[in-house]
């Protein structure tokens, strides 16, 4: 009798055979159905974690970044997570969607559902439609949440680039690589008959989809846009940690919409995701203390704040699966890794990325999506996972984010360029580039 | 066009005589008010730079107004010493160069 992983594997390889002689869609229209089927708790709830997420990003990402970058900067930096924010948005009801979430091929969905078509709500005819991912809850309702998660996750690549980017040259890079690097790899993992969900790879709310992936990109950035000037002669003080702080927790407290909402119901699972959660951040944050107070003899606001990114990060692909001990270990390691990525890491690594993308959320994420293979339970997650496939599907998302990012970013220097010229730099891009200052 | 031309200008004016005079500009006003902008272009007229003085004749020909005489070098005024950074500014200078955490 084959094992579970023999199956999985033969499984595997018949989508993978299957999906490159791909026929043509398979349920790629939504259901119909009626209103009595479809749960008032859960869509309450995954409207609730709708905004907390897009709360994330805007305007949570927004003052993160804007306060630790210089006075010059601040107001570009905050510009660029509105961009990316309304960009994304119309890129995902467009085509962004009917790519990531209808079943397709093992790497792409189908253009089936191109600018949302068949979503439906008839009021008269008491009808409307539903996801087959999540079929408790209006498809309006999944459609905009799932965005909120394509928003952050290119937002969060901005702060890698911070401070030396063309606005243009912005524009075109996370256009791209929304829908070629975020839409496959959300395909890959989410939709059910992606290739590394089929692989039984477990990623409960997007350390691999959004942070591995986000983390490997902005390291492409910093590599490619090259250090700003100065950087390593002159201090970089930020703007205002203050700002920094009211980013953080307003991540950190809509990281319960993120990790929660991803049970797309309102139920226990939910709730233990919301607790692990928790735990996992403030555990983050007293060891990135800890360590800071080891290493310098003193712990910072800075460190606290990134402690908890740090522990939100890596706790967030696991918080579907793990119980109390996993979430303490998971956010212990967070702190000591992620502190190890944006300080040592970072110095060998030799790249200005800026605010720490990679050294966060690349280091959270590999943490978060090889630690799910540890601490993972069966009796909450109702799977096995395993630590090969949580590993394949962490290194094999970071390489693909990578090669993409660097090519993209290739495209837009032959184009339009990527920086902006020393002049710009040093006088700012909130004067030279959109004519507007701190004061 | 001419406007954003006026900016462009003023945005390299403002890196020029911050470097070389430690005297910050209001690129924006400047790009907008001619009067203001008359202001700069006779302070930057001093500036024995002949970047400064290329991007002055270029913003008074936007401005439509002829160059006026070159002003007479002026005598050199001794720049205060700067202050001694503390201990804590140095600590501060030291912890943000190079990394932010």
């Amino acid at each position: 009798m084959p094992g579970a992983s023999q199956k999985s594997t033969l499984r595997f390889l018949c989508l993978l055979i299957g999906g490159l002689f791909w026929a043509g869609p398979l349920l790629a229209q939504p259901s119909l159905v009626t209103p009595d089927k479809i749960s008032s708790g859960d869509t309450a709830w995954m409207l609730t974690s709708t905004a907390l997420v897009l709360l994330m990003t805007i305007p949570g990402l927004a003052l993160f970044y804007a306060g630790m970058v210089r006075q010059k900067n601040v107001l570009s930096t905050a510009l660029q997570s509105i961009t990316i924010a309304c960009i994304v948005s119309v890129l995902w009801m467009v085509v962004g969607y009917s790519l990531a979430f209808t079943p397709g091929s093992p790497w792409i969905g189908g253009l089936d559902r191109v600018m949302l078509q068949g979503m439906t709500f008839d009021k008269l005819q008491g009808l409307l439609s539903v996801s087959h991912i999540a079929p408790s809850i209006p498809e309006s309702v999944f459609v905009m949440y799932q965005l909120t998660f394509a928003i952050i996750t290119p937002a969060l690549i901005a702060g890698a680039f911070a401070e030396r980017m063309k606005f243009g040259a912005m524009v075109m890079f996370m256009t791209l690589w929304s829908l070629l690097v975020y839409v496959p790899v959300a395909h890959w993992v989410w939709e059910p008959g992606g290739w590394l969900a089929v692989l039984g790879a477990q990623d409960f709310a997007g350390g691999t989809v959004v942070h591995i992936n986000a983390g490997a990109a902005g390291l492409m950035c910093a590599f490619m846009l090259g250090p700003r000037e100065g950087y390593g002669k002159v201090p970089f003080i930020p703007y205002n940690l203050g700002l920094t702080m009211t980013g953080a927790a307003l991540l950190w407290v809509g990281w319960f919409g993120f990790n929660a909402g991803s049970a797309v119901a309102a139920d226990g699972r939910a709730g233990m995701a919301m607790l692990v959660t928790h735990v996992a951040a403030a555990t983050a944050t007293l060891t990135w203390m800890l360590v800071e107070w080891v290493t310098r003899r003193h712990a910072t606001l800075l460190g606290a704040c990134s402690g908890a990114v740090a522990g939100l990060v890596a706790i967030t692909p696991a918080s579907g699966f793990v119980d109390l001990t996993g979430a303490f270990a998971i956010g212990a390691a967070a702190g000591l890794f992620c502190y190890w990525g944006a300080t040592g890491l970072k110095r060998v690594l030799d790249a200005d990325d800026s605010l720490d993308v990679f050294g966060i959320h690349g280091i959270g994420g590999l943490v978060g999506a090889i630690l799910t293979g540890v601490f993972s339970q069966k009796i909450i997650s109702g799977a096995e996972a395993n630590l090969a496939v949580q590993v394949i599907g962490a290194f094999i998302t970071l390489f693909y984010s990578a090669l993409m990012s660097l090519l993209i970013l290739l495209l837009t220097k032959l184009t339009i360029g990527l920086r902006v010229t020393p002049e710009q730099e040093e006088v700012g891009l909130d004067l030279t580039l959109h004519g507007e200052k701190i004061p | 066009m001419a406007e954003t031309e006026r900016f462009g200008l003023a945005s390299h004016l403002y890196v020029k005589l911050r470097r070389s005079h430690a005297r910050v500009v209001d690129v924006a006003w400047m790009a907008q008010n001619d009067e203001y902008a008359k202001e700069i272009l006779r302070i930057a007229r001093e500036s024995p730079d002949a970047d400064v003085a290329k991007i002055v004749e270029r913003f008074e020909e936007l401005l439509g107004i002829r160059r006026a005489a070159p002003a007479p070098t002026p005598a050199p005024v001794a720049k205060p010493a700067p202050k001694p950074a503390t201990a804590l500014e140095k600590e501060v200078a030291r912890h943000y160069t190079g990394h932010l955490r």
